[in-house]
């Protein structure tokens, strides 16, 4: 997955994270403050019916000793309204309304034959019964006085109770919402904490790592093309420097050492075509051949026709053995390149008495081996880390190279599919190519 | 002394050795030179030649092993010499390897590759 989704993923996981549990607080919020608005309606109405008991009882009083006609049908009013509403009132309080407060000890309060809900009930059943009985016989009707009597010792503590209580129910809630409160801050600060140690923290050191990686490509990037223009430069410089010589030579008439001189420019030059072919290859990897089936033997035999020519290869005892005879779906051209540079090398570097250059093919479990072993000088161990770098050179008294042919080999064969790999023998050195017998990757 | 008599050549190119060689040989006929593959070398056979030193070293700057700024740091800068003189050559023209070497008071010119005639008329110059 490429970096820029990677970091838009995590970013995004934690700020959704991060809103959830904002989320989650609002609806906390908007459930507490409903539960407060329904609160204060219930404390207010239970705070009424304490009044209304008692402004029921001073009414009925009033309008047994009320002697116009005006008064009374204005007490009259009062109370019926009184009554009405104490009625609605607790109607509500006992009816679907109120029941979102009705705890158990609410509930019990309420029932049961000395229940609050028979209390009040009979209550207004009293109040009005004498209202009608009032209306009905006028002044000569019987004083309220069981009225009074039940508003004043009966009902005002039980009702006070409940308003007591719906208070204390509502500071219970109160008191538990600010708990929740704490815990979704909690919640969110350990989301933000295990957020900063999984999320940040590992994003913050892979850009780190990505920034490093970047840098040391880069570098690589810069010596590269220093070492490129050193290598380039030098070439020239030198075969401008014995153009220069040769001149000098023919008008001393030295033909000879003209000639000579021209001979070595002539191989400056070819070194340096051969710099450029390495460093383009280098540079275009991408464009590749199609795959074909190629038989081992007959490319090292050709690639061994091809290197009798260089210099020293005359001397070198080649000794060719190839066990896996199948041939190998892979890119020809590449891996003509990988042989070339591996053979060369062994030609280059083997033992100055008796060099002897082993070219073996094998096939184990479905991977086909090329191995070049030489018995020359072998890698330095302090030099074998860097043996496939760019530009590196460990032998060069020994002969010339442009420092990119392993380099560039190692890469072929592990666009190939395989790879290339170095062990050190008792006495020189052993490149293997390995690619799936199979085909290319 | 108005020419060299002993020259030691430390440059890890076959060619430029050549050229050089070359060129000493047609300017100085009598000239004696010893050449070095790398700094490390030419570490050895300055010991070697302790009795008889050179009178004059070329010096390359970019060599396997040990390089032309590495051999200074030694030879000048932990052996303490100022003599014989040193002379860069080098296919380097960056201000940086210019800089570095001049810091040394054996060196004496920096000359970008390959050896020329001129070159060898300002090092005679210096044996005046």
């Amino acid at each position: 997955m490429p970096l820029k989704t990677r970091l838009t993923l995590r970013y995004v996981g934690a700020l959704t994270l991060v809103a959830l549990v904002l989320i989650g607080a609002w609806f906390i919020l908007q459930q507490q403050l409903s539960r407060n608005t329904q609160d204060a309606w219930l404390i207010n109405t239970a705070g009424q019916q304490r009044m209304l008991s008692q402004r029921i009882a001073l009414l009925s009083d009033e309008l047994t000793v009320a002697d116009e006609a005006d008064s009374r049908a204005r007490v009259v009013t009062a109370l019926t309204g009184a009554i009405a509403q104490m009625r609605r009132n607790h109607e509500a309080l006992t009816g679907p309304r109120g029941a979102f407060a009705r705890t158990a000890d609410i509930q019990a309060f309420y029932d049961g034959p000395e229940g609050l809900d028979r209390q009040v009930r009979d209550f207004v059943e009293i109040a009005e019964r004498f209202l009608a009985a009032f209306l009905q016989n006028g002044a000569s009707a019987q004083h309220p006085d069981r009225l009074i009597e039940v508003a004043a010792h009966e009902l005002l503590q039980p009702l006070d109770d409940m308003v007591t209580r719906y208070q204390s129910d509502s500071e219970w809630k109160l008191a538990r919402f600010r708990n929740l409160e704490t815990a979704v801050v909690l919640v969110g600060l350990i989301v933000l904490m295990c957020e900063a140690l999984l999320i940040f923290r590992p994003m913050v050191q892979h850009i780190d790592t990505t920034v490093q990686s970047i840098e040391a490509v880069n570098n690589e990037l810069r010596e590269f093309s220093f070492r490129i223009s050193h290598d380039l430069r030098a070439p020239v410089a030198s075969a401008t420097g014995m153009v220069t010589i040769a001149r000098d030579a023919l008008d001393d008439d030295d033909k000879a050492s003209a000639h000579y001189t021209l001979g070595r420019v002539e191989k400056a030059m070819l070194g340096l075509d051969r710099l450029i072919s390495d460093i383009i290859a280098v540079a275009r990897r991408d464009e590749s051949t199609a795959p074909e089936l190629v038989d081992l033997r007959a490319l090292v035999d050709e690639v061994l026709a091809r290197l009798s020519s260089m210099p020293g290869a005359g001397r070198v005892a080649m000794n060719v053995s190839v066990e896996a005879t199948a041939p190998v779906m892979t890119h020809r051209v590449e891996l003509n390149q990988i042989l070339e540079n591996l053979v060369s090398n062994a030609i280059k570097y083997t033992a100055a008495d008796s060099p002897r250059v082993d070219i073996a093919v094998r096939e184990h479990r479905g991977v086909v081996r090329v191995e070049v072993r030489d018995n020359g000088r072998g890698i330095e161990p302090e030099h074998r880390a860097d043996l496939f770098g760019m530009f590196k050179r460990f032998h060069r008294d020994l002969a010339p190279g442009t420092g990119l042919g392993l380099y560039l080999s190692r890469r072929l064969a592990r666009a190939l599919g395989g790879d290339l790999e170095y062990s050190p023998l008792a006495r020189g050195s052993a490149f293997s190519v390995t690619l799936p017998a199979g085909g290319a990757a | 002394m108005a020419a060299p008599r002993k020259v030691l050549l430390i440059e890890d190119s076959e060619d430029d050795q050549y050229i050089t060689t070359y060129l000493l040989r047609k300017h100085w006929p009598d000239v004696e030179i010893v050449t070095a593959w790398n700094g490390e070398v030419a570490l050895d056979a300055l010991e070697a030649m302790a009795g008889a030193p050179p009178d004059l070293i070329l010096l390359d700057i970019n060599m396997p092993r040990m390089n032309g700024h590495e051999f200074l740091a030694e030879w000048c800068g932990v052996l303490g010499n100022t003599v014989p003189a040193v002379v860069m050559l080098s296919s380097s023209e960056q201000t940086r390897d210019i800089g570095l070497s001049a810091g040394y008071e054996a060196v004496r010119q920096y000359f970008v590759k390959p050896m020329r005639a001129e070159y060898l008329d300002t090092i005679d110059a210096m044996f005046l």
